[in-house]
């Protein structure tokens, strides 16, 4: 079984019978030879403008320190205040986050991957419906639902508490984890599938040792797209919480106050906010890799 | 390969689980009020304060009243539970969950007269008359807010602070080169006319806002007043004067005089920007309440040059009143007896003077020293015991929220539209309507 | 993420086509299948439209101030909504969160793409600009809100160099602006409809604003959808003379087309629920330009106390949700019904 690993790093190795001049990048040169590899190059570099400006902007209401005026300008004087005056507010909730978020995206994704399994491949009747029902109730403004999920968590004893809220979490996200890992799954060829029961594995057999080594890119997607949005929750972290369980996003709120309004250390606070998130993707980003199953059928 | 992953996958389930059990045991304790039950004196168990007041000089000034309810009682910890956003919207709605739920905090903070009201109908919130007997506080206050206070002839909330909504902060430099002064006594029909005069000197009449719907609701509601005065004003708010009165279409028109003279980056300026925009000479007027006076001098702005402040033109008799009052629960009260010492400590005069210099407003009692005090604030507190009281629209006092809400988005809509008729027309159904 | 289970098809032959749809007669079926997902289910079941049939309720009841619960059927039935539909502020937000849904999920799959394929083929930095990329959707959207506001104001930020490095004498107001463009339909205001039909020039700084966003998070899908692309067929399209586009659009875009799908959800999800961006760059609007129902139920639940109306709105939002999505879902559906 030959497993050709590529990742987007290095592309196919090279193989010297290939000619010179190719019209796209298939060996790890890193200077663009042809012109649309220039061209390519450009549009990244200019991409990497507009979309690192915002940031800038950001980053430098940062560095302009509490009282800094709203503006697009450089900083007069670079003023780390802001970092430290956010810091001291945050730090008390930045664990909280870190605890809500990681098992509710640990389990949550895990879970839609099983569930991703069972409705990809492994009809029974009504599957789709159940998936459909799944999907479209998640549309709902969750503004409408916290009175009845207050009430609920607290005739629970979960109100307040860390557990409350991760399971919160795990079951508002569940739909959509299942939803990316039912559509990776579906272009899984059954024939996999097939051949781990013929070979007499069952669901739970199949589940672990075939399709979860398969399953990488999709829970690279599902990881981002729960831990992005868990982390950043606002609503549910400001209501199934108490104080001691707030998130770190209901403290960041509470930088911008009503009668005063300091945007140097919001924007402060933001960032720290968002280093969490950025390093889950600076780890998850390594894991893009593809063709695990190009040949695996033989 | 495959037997590593699937003993990943168990390990980081068993992390999981593991991890979910630690919180749980910490997390757990964090209920309110589940630590302390009221032990006779206040002596134990915890105070949870819930307000709208998160940073800067709020902050500031909530510690104050912090530190004299420790002072007074020891044995209790307190909690500032206070959620920021909306003009105490998320608070709000915090609120009203924990409410609904049964678990209201041991205090938290609304505006008097009909956000009062409120919840004193449905009962959430609890009589404290033999509080205002034991210490005497009826003498101290206004009648008129002592008004907003009180149902049926028990009071239900302790006031704090007294915040006034119609001044207008000027920049004296832009006004004194289009020629234009404003003085207490000015007209509102004066000041109408004197906003093209200013336009052609090259500034921009008057700064607003708007991205913040309570700025351009609290404007037009001084122009009313200053066309109906007072008492048209409360009868307006209750529904006995229509909206489609002619005075109160004249106010109008002069809103819509007003908007075409107004920056033009409105819609995206928040209300602090405005007011820093007027001081920095981008504008010549400003109608904000007095928590702008707190912003400008934070951000370094000196009363006298860089800005200035008149009571907006023919309002000077009016008091636009914008304050801030404490309940305790009725029903299910975590700690009644802390509770009660805290409310005391709201009305202490040394408290009122501290609370209320780091809050930029006036105390509401009379015997609060004014030592220490900014010119400006001097000048409030002696308004706010000698001026005609009235309460503000804008910030869903006078009014019931729904009322409230309904005039704020129509004076969205008149923003877009700029239609006297149509704006008329809603206000008036939703008197007819909303108010009893 | 696609694979092929045979040979690649000679090239030129099968590029057109999808690849085969997965024959449900060749499914293994496993015992005990559905008792997976029976958790899930219950715990949707409950906490979803549990809470969705609550809301119904209390839309259609009495609940018209907050502490004051009383959840007898209003008289006469579905008087809310009636009442919520002739609002011009209700109008204007369905208006304006179709416009916003339509121009945002074009703008930031689009991009996505664009950036994924880009970022796929590019021959340095591969890292950086993949984080680049995908970093705004670290940040919070209030924080995006209060930056994009600046950098929209009509006096500053980027009308500035439109102004004085392009010249342009009359840059657009952006989110001042109260002009609905390209309107199919003005009605005078008298009827039931209140609102211009049309795109508010207010909602465009919103629209790049969310696809600045989220751009990174759609280009980190197809990312992975690209890496499920063997190399082979790649190779032998271009062998045969196919060139970058002819590539693009015949091996990759089809094989994408899942990605795609699922990328599109998603961002619907986010783009139905948007709220805070909104009120951080530009609230509700003058006019109601750039307001949307996750505003108006925020509005209506925590400053008018209207917890019927709130609960309305959420309930005309989700079947607006389900007219989006109800096409795909159906496609599925039928798909898994066929022998």
């Amino acid at each position: 079984m030959s497993t050709v690993t590529e990742t987007i790093e290095t592309g196919l190795p090279a193989s010297p019978a290939a000619p010179r001049k190719r019209r796209g990048p298939r060996e790890p040169h890193w200077r663009p030879r042809t012109p649309w590899q220039w061209v390519n190059l450009i549009a990244c570099a200019a991409l990497l403008i507009y979309f690192a400006f915002p940031v800038y902007v950001i980053i430098s209401t940062a560095l302009k320190g509490p009282g800094a005026a709203a503006g697009l300008g450089l900083p007069t004087e670079i003023d780390m205040s802001g970092f430290s005056l956010a810091w001291g507010t945050l730090k008390g909730n930045l664990w909280n986050s870190v605890q809500i978020a990681v098992p509710a995206t640990i389990i949550s994704c895990f879970l839609g991957a099983l569930n991703g399994f069972v409705l990809a491949k492994t009809p029974f009747r009504g599957a789709s419906l159940l998936f459909i029902l799944m999907m479209v109730g998640m549309f709902i403004p969750f503004q409408a639902v916290i009175i009845p999920l207050f009430v609920f968590l607290k005739a629970l004893a979960l109100q307040g508490t860390l557990i409350g809220i991760v399971i919160v979490h795990i079951i508002y996200g569940l739909p959509f984890a299942t939803l990316i890992m039912r559509n990776y799954y579906v272009t899984i060829p059954d024939a996999i599938v097939e051949a781990a029961a013929v070979d007499g594995c069952g669901l739970l057999r199949t589940f672990f040792q075939v399709i979860l080594p398969l399953s990488i890119p999709g829970f690279v997607v599902a990881g981002i797209f729960q831990f992005t949005n868990i982390w950043n929750d606002f609503l549910f972290g400001l209501i199934v919480t108490s104080q001691q369980t707030w998130p770190v996003t209901v403290r960041l709120n509470n930088l911008l106050g009503d009668t005063s309004v300091d945007y140097g250390t919001l924007m402060a606070g933001a960032l720290m906010v968002a280093l969490p998130t950025v390093l889950v993707y600076l780890v998850l980003g390594r894991y893009f890799i593809g063709g695990l199953t190009a040949g695996s059928v033989k | 390969m495959v037997e590593g992953f699937k003993r990943a996958a168990l390990a980081l389930t068993a992390a999981s689980v593991l991890a979910l059990s630690a919180c749980g045991g910490a997390g757990s304790s964090g209920s309110p009020g589940a630590e302390g039950s009221a032990t006779g004196e206040a002596g134990g168990g915890t105070l949870e304060v819930f307000s709208w007041w998160t940073s800067g000089s709020e902050a500031a000034a909530l510690k104050v009243l912090e530190d004299a309810f420790t002072a007074a009682a020891p044995g209790v910890t307190y909690k500032n539970a206070a959620v920021s956003g909306g003009g105490g919207s998320n608070a709000r709605t915090v609120l009203s969950t924990r409410l609904q739920g049964g678990d209201p905090p041991d205090s938290w903070q609304l505006h008097p007269d009909q956000d009062l009201f409120a919840v004193v109908e449905d009962g959430s919130a609890a009589d404290i008359t033999d509080l205002y007997q034991a210490n005497g506080w009826e003498a101290k206050l206004p009648d008129t807010v002592k008004n907003m206070l009180q149902k049926d002839g028990k009071y239900y909330a302790v006031p704090v602070n007294a915040h006034r909504a119609n001044v207008l902060w000027t920049n004296p430099d832009a006004l004194k080169k289009a020629g234009v002064s404003l003085s207490e006594t000015t007209s509102i029909t004066d000041f109408v006319a004197a906003l093209p005069k200013i336009k052609d000197a090259g500034v921009a009449p008057v700064c607003l806002g708007a991205k913040d719907p309570f700025a351009p609701a609290q404007l037009l509601e001084v122009i009313i007043m200053a066309n109906v005065g007072a008492d048209g004003y409360n009868q307006l708010v209750t529904g006995q004067l229509p909206f489609d009165d002619p005075k109160v279409r004249t106010a109008v028109g002069q809103f819509k005089k007003v908007l075409e003279n107004v920056n033009n980056d409105s819609a995206v300026l928040t209300w602090d920007q405005a007011a820093l925009n007027t001081a920095d000479g981008k504008c010549a007027s400003n109608l904000m309440g007095d928590w702008a006076y707190g912003e400008l001098t934070n951000k370094g702005k000196k009363d006298g040059t860089d800005f200035s402040h008149v009571t907006f033109p023919g309002t000077g008799e009016i008091f636009d009143f914008v304050g801030d009052a404490f309940v305790i629960p009725a029903e299910n009260a975590p700690n009644p007896e802390a509770e009660k010492v805290w409310l005391a400590q709201l009305l202490d005069p040394k408290v009122q003077s501290e609370f209320n210099l780091k809050k930029g407003s006036a105390p509401v009692i009379k015997d609060a020293s004014l030592d220490g005090y900014p010119d400006y604030q001097q000048k409030a507190a002696e308004a706010f015991q000698t001026k005609t009281i009235v309460s503000s629209l804008a910030h869903a006092q006078s009014a019931p929220a729904e009322f409230a809400t309904t005039y704020s988005d129509a004076v969205t809509s008149f923003l877009g539209s700029k239609n006297v008729d149509a704006f008329l027309k809603t206000m008036t159904e939703a008197q007819k309507n909303q108010l009893g | 993420m696609s694979v092929t289970s045979a040979p690649p098809a000679p090239p030129g032959e099968n590029l057109q086509a999808p690849k085969p749809a997965i024959k449900s007669r060749n499914r293994p079926r496993f015992r005990g299948a559905a008792l997976f997902m029976a958790p899930s289910l219950i715990l949707t079941f409950v906490f979803v439209y549990g809470f969705i049939a609550f809301s119904g309720w209390i839309s259609l009841s009495n609940w018209k101030r907050p502490t004051r619960q009383d959840l007898t059927f209003r008289d006469p039935f579905g008087a809310t909504y009636w009442e919520m539909f002739q609002e011009q502020r209700f109008q204007a937000s369905m208006r304006n969160i179709i416009v916003f849904t339509v121009l945002f999920l074009i703008l930031a799959v689009v991009t996505g793409l664009a950036l994924a394929v880009l970022v796929h083929r590019v021959t340095v930095a591969k890292g950086l600009f993949r984080s680049v990329f995908l970093l705004p959707y670290a940040l919070s959207f209030i924080v995006t809100g209060v930056a994009f506001r600046w950098i929209f104001n009509p006096n500053s930020g980027v009308n500035k160099w439109l102004v004085d490095i392009f010249g342009i004498e009359n840059p657009p107001q952006w989110s001042t602006s109260t002009t609905i463009a390209l309107a199919i339909y003005r009605p005078s205001g008298e009827g039931f409809l209140k609102i211009d039909l049309g795109i508010p020039v207010a909602l465009l700084p919103i629209v790049i604003a969310a696809a600045w966003q989220l751009s990174g998070f759609a280009m980190a899908m197809y990312l992975a959808g690209l890496a499920g692309i063997p190399e082979e067929e790649l190779e032998a399209a271009s062998m045969d003379g196919a060139g970058e586009f002819k590539q693009l659009r015949h091996i990759m875009l089809p094989q994408l087309w899942p990605v795609t799908v699922t990328c599109l959800i998603l961002l619907l999800h986010t783009a139905l629920k948007i709220f805070d961006l909104v009120v951080a760059m530009a609230g509700s609007g003058p006019g109601f330009v750039t307001d949307v129902p996750g505003i108006y139920v925020y509005d209506m639940m925590g400053k008018a106390g209207r917890y019927d109306k709130g609960t309305a709105a959420a309930l005309v939002l989700l079947f607006t949700a389900c007219i989006f999505i109800v096409p795909y879902l159906t496609r599925i559906y039928r798909k898994e019904r066929r022998p």
